[in-house]
């Protein structure tokens, strides 16, 4: 299979058929600009990408735990703020910043993995929204606790030596750095037999297990790696967005917006996350010019209507779409 | 047959027409912009508001009066007005957008202090002067930042008017409570307050501290009514001040005064209160009754009147001191000359004066020495200015409730 | 302070358990977690306010009115919105609720504004002494209202055939076919009753607390623990926790200092997911959707 068609074999469907011969030139031409783009439009259209590949990651992210292991975290977002946190007071402490973006995602990884003891033994919505408590329970520690984290009153970081263009073009290329590892991570992950035993603990874990596989040590790596994830891209944010509290750094419409956009591109795809990022921000980003005072209005009821019309995503509505009209053609 | 040929010339010349109505003007005016990331929805969507059209007061004013005057050439002031929705790093994005896009050259800042950190931040890096009446915290003003200014007074002097009042109030209270929720400006007000007090020899007998959004203070009001303190001192918002003084009075409790560093001037307070809102002391950054002057106002009754006529409501000292902020940028810019922040950046440690919200003297930090707050206290249900006594509409009921 | 700290908990905890007891009924009987029920209880405490300011009408006499609006919002949501959901995942409700609290709430803050209201009778704030424990008014009689209200319910759960109906769902979808009863209809009722329950806690709350678009924030935190607490499904249930939940807010509180009540919360919470899902009276059969 070559590497394009890889990239959007769902895990567990079918090909999508009749695009393959556009697949690996649009890809190489989608890659291309991406990595052009900073000298290409000007720097508020920077900064919008580099939210797109943050959030695909975040929804990258969920798609481990969410799409191939079938745990819904709704609170993931718990994750993102632990990074940003890690490399905000690692900052603030004199650590280097390169070293700090490298604990932001092992610490969000060992997170995972001691709380998912206890949360990972929970099922469908007692899962969900133990991971949204975990993820209010963290901003509330975090605003308890206090002094190096700068507890409510947020904490700013040093301004560093960079310059504004500097700064954004780096934010940049690590955000789409990330966000293409991502994508590289769940292909792998696709066909690895860590994937393989994940698809088979969502469809029945109690079958699963019956196979021999080990259920507890699969969820938990998935989570660790889906944490991991969205630590890092959260630690990178808490850095380029130099002030960091505990309301936007564990904002649960970090994961919402996530999950959104997971469940727009296509759950279980290498590729869908990033094209729901694309489509959600860019909309968002549309609405919100025009519709000031609306946006958060509109936006609930894109989410509405998301729901409702296309609960596949937007990859199988148009694969059905597809094969429908070569049915007929 | 006909129509369809003549399509594409009819829509060649429409776009034609489109781009020339479209095209800028070549003998465009000179334009000063200045950028404003402003709440115009969510939590601070009253304040932002406020303050957005206190900015605007300045920015018609001026223009009115021939603009901003640079060399020979005069400058019309435009704003250019986002709304951060009350989120901090919404604010920080429109800021950046504001800086590189729209490419201002100063910015106004937004209201709160804990948006003002994210903004600041940017601001700073690229070097664009921003002046922000409302960006009170302390903290903001350590870091070093060279182009962020504030002609109000700081949040630890929050609660210091309300303090040295009770300091001459007879008898004088023995002892005090401090209350606040656990945010940026209220705890930098609490922690002000605490120092003043026992400097000047009150016993901080009770304090503590609520989470932001806490729906419900009786437990908090339970503690003060325990350490039963002569005089509450509270340091929160509008919302959490009228839940504190609503638990007070559930639970009997009794305080010889309540100072509030927030809330006595915005009419919610009062109505939402209603009247338990009788004899309760906040501290105000100003009142249409103070006399300073400045080129556009001769007093604050002026401002205050103008301001009715322009918007249609009474202006608070949010729209005020937008005002000022305006004023002061303006006198800046004619001391340097220039529109370049880093040139305009020395003239404000050059100016000094006044504006019809306060005397103005800018330290290298950006906070303004000769900035000052006094207290008001509701009676017969309005607020009137009490202390400074030199200032004051009325004298200050001591104790405050009958 | 011992006494008073009881007090304050029990009665808050009376307004909690109203607020949960809906939700916690149409997580039980239909596995839907609605995220919007913050907005619904907002919904019915600008019911009570807007009728009070306007015609100067106690809120405890307009709770049936703010009941009403919200039954009919709660069995429009349900029946156009997410009864087409409930054959493909459940848990897509519960972004299908995120999205729906977004819309109500920002309706809300465009008619109304972020002003905050509140309403002001002749009895708000006065108390009186029972021994050495203050009593406020409106506490006593939310509380009281909250309970009675809960007690109805029960009764309606119980002994109508309505609410047996929606037991029978709960318990079994497919055998109520057998009896005649549709349970996309039955999904519909429980709903309405759900929201309207939101909707008389909005009218008690708007007596206690100032009113703003977006007071249902506050409320959605408690309520999930409450329902963990108290066990999916069970009203019992749910009427314990809120007051268990109440007393140990204000113990917390008045222990360990007002900033620690949130965090006690979440742990009580976490722990009971870990250790007790079923929560304090919760029966099996609830909750366990797959």
């Amino acid at each position: 299979m070559s590497l394009p068609e890889q990239a959007i074999l769902p895990a567990s469907r079918g090909w999508l058929e009749g695009t393959q011969r556009l697949a690996m030139p649009a890809l190489v031409l989608a890659v291309a600009l991406m990595l052009a783009a900073p000298f290409l439009v000007g720097g508020y259209w920077v900064r919008i990408l580099t939210s797109v590949y943050m959030y695909a990651v975040v929804a990258q992210g969920l798609n481990v735990i969410v799409g191939f292991a079938g745990y819904h975290a709704f609170g993931n977002s718990v994750f993102f703020g632990v990074g940003a946190y890690v490399v905000g007071v690692a900052v603030t402490l004199g650590v280097p910043v390169p070293i700090a973006f490298i604990l932001a995602p092992i610490v969000s990884m060992l997170g995972a993995a001691i709380i998912g003891w206890p949360l990972l033994r929970l099922k469908g919505h007692y899962f969900a929204i133990a991971t949204v408590a975990l993820n209010m329970a963290m901003g509330d520690l975090i605003i308890n606790v206090g002094g190096v984290t700068g507890g409510a009153e947020g904490l700013p970081l040093p301004l560093g030596s960079l310059s504004p263009a500097e700064l954004n073009r780096l934010i940049y290329y690590l955000m789409l750095g990330s966000m293409v590892a991502s994508v590289l991570l769940v292909m792998w992950l696709a066909r690895a037999p860590l994937g393989y035993a994940l698809r088979a603990l969502r469809d029945s874990e109690v079958g699963a297990q019956v196979m021999g596989i080990n259920t507890t040590l699969a969820k938990t790596l998935a989570w660790a790696i889906s944490a991991g994830m969205t630590g890092f891209v959260g630690g990178i944010w808490g850095y380029w967005i130099n002030f960091i509290e505990p309301g936007s750094a564990f904002d649960i419409g970090v994961s919402v917006n996530g999950y959104i956009m997971m469940l727009i591109g296509g759950m279980g795809s290498a590729i869908g996350p990033v094209i729901g990022a694309f489509f959600f921000e860019i909309l968002s980003t549309a609405i919100w010019g025009q519709f000031v005072k609306i946006h958060l209005l509109i936006l609930g009821i894109v989410i509405i209507l998301v729901v409702m019309l296309m609960p596949e995503g937007l990859l199988f509505y148009l694969q059905r779409v597809f094969r429908a009209r070569e049915k007929r053609g | 047959m006909l129509k369809a040929r003549f399509a594409p010339l009819a829509a060649l010349a429409m776009s034609v027409l489109a781009l020339i109505a479209g095209a800028p003007d070549a003998r465009a005016q000179n334009v000063l912009k200045i950028g404003v990331a402003i709440s115009q929805s969510g939590t601070f969507v009253r304040e932002g508001e406020f303050l957005r059209d206190g900015y605007q007061m300045w920015a018609d004013k001026a223009n009115a009066a021939g603009g901003v005057k640079v060399g020979d050439k005069n400058y019309k002031v435009e704003l250019v007005i986002y709304d951060d929705a009350s989120q901090a790093q919404t604010s920080a994005k429109l800021t950046e957008k504001l800086i590189t896009e729209d490419k201002v050259q100063f910015l106004f800042g937004p209201y709160s202090s804990g948006i003002a950190n994210a903004t600041a931040a940017i601001s700073e890096r690229y070097k664009i002067l921003t002046i922000d009446p409302m960006a009170t915290a302390n903290n903001l003003f350590t870091r070093g930042y060279k182009y962020f200014f504030c002609p109000a007074a700081l949040g630890n002097t929050g609660l210091w008017p309300v303090v040295l009042l009770l300091n001459q109030a007879t008898p004088k209270p023995a002892t005090m409570a401090i209350i606040g929720p656990d945010d940026l400006f209220p705890n930098n007000n609490a922690v002000g307050a605490k120092e003043k007090a026992e400097e000047l020899g009150f016993k901080v007998v009770y304090t503590a501290k609520y989470p932001k959004g806490a729906p419900d203070l009786s437990t908090v009001a339970t503690g003060v009514k325990s350490a039963a303190p002569d005089v509450v001192l509270a340091s929160g918002y509008s919302q959490d001040s009228i839940l504190l003084v609503k638990a007070l009075r559930e639970l009997q409790v009794a305080p010889k005064a309540i100072g509030l560093a927030t809330a006595v001037a915005v009419p919610d307070f009062r109505s939402a209160l209603g009247p338990a809102a009788e004899g309760i002391m906040g501290v105000d950054y100003w009142a249409p009754t103070l006399t300073y002057s400045d080129r556009y106002f001769q007093n604050s009754q002026q401002f205050a009147d103008e301001f009715q006529k322009r918007f249609g409501h009474a202006p608070q000292y949010h729209a005020a001191a937008g005002a000022a902020s305006g004023i002061i940028l303006q006198a800046a810019i004619e001391k340097a000359q220039s529109l370049d922040s880093t040139a305009v950046r020395e003239a404000m440690l050059q100016i000094s004066g006044q504006t019809f919200f306060t005397r103005y003297k800018f330290m290298p930090d950006g906070t303004n020495s000769l900035a000052t707050l006094f207290v008001s206290q509701i009676i017969d249900g309005q607020p009137k200015s009490v202390f400074p006594t030199d200032i004051a509409q009325a004298p200050y009921r001591y104790p405050a409730f009958k | 302070m011992l006494g008073q700290t009881i007090v304050n908990g029990l009665l808050l905890g009376g307004l909690y358990a109203i607020a949960a007891v809906g939700f916690s009924m149409v997580w039980g009987v239909m596995g839907v977690i609605n995220m919007a029920h913050g907005a619904f209880i907002m919904v019915g405490a600008y019911v009570s306010y807007f009728v009070f300011a306007t015609f100067g009408i106690d809120p405890f006499l307009s709770v049936p009115l703010s009941m009403a609006v919200l039954f009919v919002l709660g069995y429009g949501v349900q029946r156009l919105l997410l009864n087409r959901l409930m054959r493909t995942s459940l848990l897509l409700s519960l972004v299908l609720t995120f999205g729906l609290d977004l819309v109500l709430v920002n309706i809300f803050l465009l008619i109304f504004s972020a002003d905050l209201r509140s309403v002001n009778t002749f009895y708000t704030s006065r108390s009186f002494a029972l021994g050495p424990v203050l009593i406020p008014y409106v506490r006593l009689a939310v509380f009281v209202f909250a309970l009675a209200l809960a007690a109805g319910f029960y009764v309606f759960l119980n002994r109508t055939k309505a609410g047996q109906a929606i037991l029978a769902t709960a318990l079994d979808k497919e055998t109520v076919r057998l009896m005649g009863v549709d349970p996309l209809k039955v999904y519909a009722l429980t709903a309405g009753v759900g929201a309207a329950l939101a909707g008389a806690a909005g009218s008690f709350a708007s007596m206690l607390f100032p009113i703003s678009p977006s007071m249902g924030i506050t409320f959605i935190g408690s309520v999930f623990v409450i329902t963990v607490l108290g066990g999916i499904g069970s009203i019992e249930g749910a009427v314990l926790a809120g007051l268990v939940y109440g007393l140990i807010q204000a113990f917390a509180a008045s222990l360990l200092g007002v900033n620690f009540q949130e965090i006690v919360a979440f742990l009580i919470f976490l722990l009971i997911l870990v250790l007790r899902p079923q929560g304090l009276l919760g029966k099996r059969f609830y909750g366990e959707v797959a």
